[in-house]
């Protein structure tokens, strides 16, 4: 009975057990999708589906991260952690943006 | 010291107001008598050596300019190098190593046109600065180097 009240603790206290993985392509110079709403704790992955390079980057308060510069077919995934508005851009496209909504 | 040396400098520190009004205006003043003298290739050539010197001109395609040098550093170069070049763009925080110091930099055409090219990992230099021959035309890159000793200028 006591590692049943455990485990269902752990549930409830990890967050990762139940966070969503979401991708958003970068095709045609431009993201795969424009907004997305997704939940603290979520994993978006961010795959190149373009014949060339992108740097996908987000400079916003609550998610600050630079996924580098990386070439068709490859992906990189970034957690996002904490609630807020998250504008993603590229450093090699500057018309390319989305927006990501974490609640 | 100079007081166009002294503002270059002051705005590589603290990005001043002032200084940036300065800069605004040597490139406009720039980007006007290019505009001006460049109506033919002839005159175009003549104006690019005094952008530069003879290396610079030598090394530039036809068509290169410094207002088409200005506009692919402001879209594609301003993120991290930031508006005056001094490697203080708004991404730079983010980087390790942080961008060059395009003022301080005096690497010659060859290896400029190298690294714009090729990135900083083709050149043993930093990875994150992308290789820019998918997005340029061999004549903005050109432009771009113009625009790089215009910005050498300042220091």
């Amino acid at each position: 009975m006591r590692s049943k009240i455990a485990f269902i603790m752990l549930l409830f206290t990890t967050t990762n057990v139940w966070a969503a993985e979401f991708v958003v392509g970068q095709k045609g110079k431009a993201f795969t999708a424009k907004e997305l709403k997704i939940k603290a704790g979520d994993v978006v992955s961010f795959p190149n589906q373009d014949p060339f390079f992108h740097n996908v980057f987000s400079l916003s308060p609550s998610k600050t991260f630079d996924l580098g510069s990386y070439p068709q077919g490859q992906t990189r995934k970034v957690t996002f952690d904490k609630p807020g508005k998250v504008d993603v851009e590229c450093a090699i496209h500057p018309n390319m943006h989305m927006t990501i909504h974490v609640e | 010291m100079p007081l166009t040396t002294q503002r270059c400098v002051k705005s590589c520190r603290d990005s001043s107001w002032l200084a940036s009004c300065m800069f605004f205006a040597l490139l406009m003043g720039a980007v006007f008598a290019n505009f001006a003298v460049a109506s033919s290739p002839e005159q175009a050539a003549s104006e690019r050596g005094t952008v530069g010197g003879a290396m610079v001109e030598s090394a530039m395609l036809e068509g290169a300019s410094l207002q088409a040098g200005r506009k692919v550093f402001n879209r594609q170069c301003v993120l991290c190098h930031g508006h005056l070049g001094c490697g203080d763009g708004r991404l730079a925080a983010q980087l390790t190593p942080r961008p060059a110091n395009l003022v301080k930099s005096r690497l010659s055409n060859a290896e400029l046109k190298a690294i714009i090219s090729q990135g900083g990992d083709a050149v043993g230099r930093s990875s994150s600065m992308p290789a820019w021959q998918e997005e340029l035309t061999l004549v903005e890159i050109d432009s771009l180097i113009l625009f790089i000793h215009q910005l050498r200028k300042l220091k």
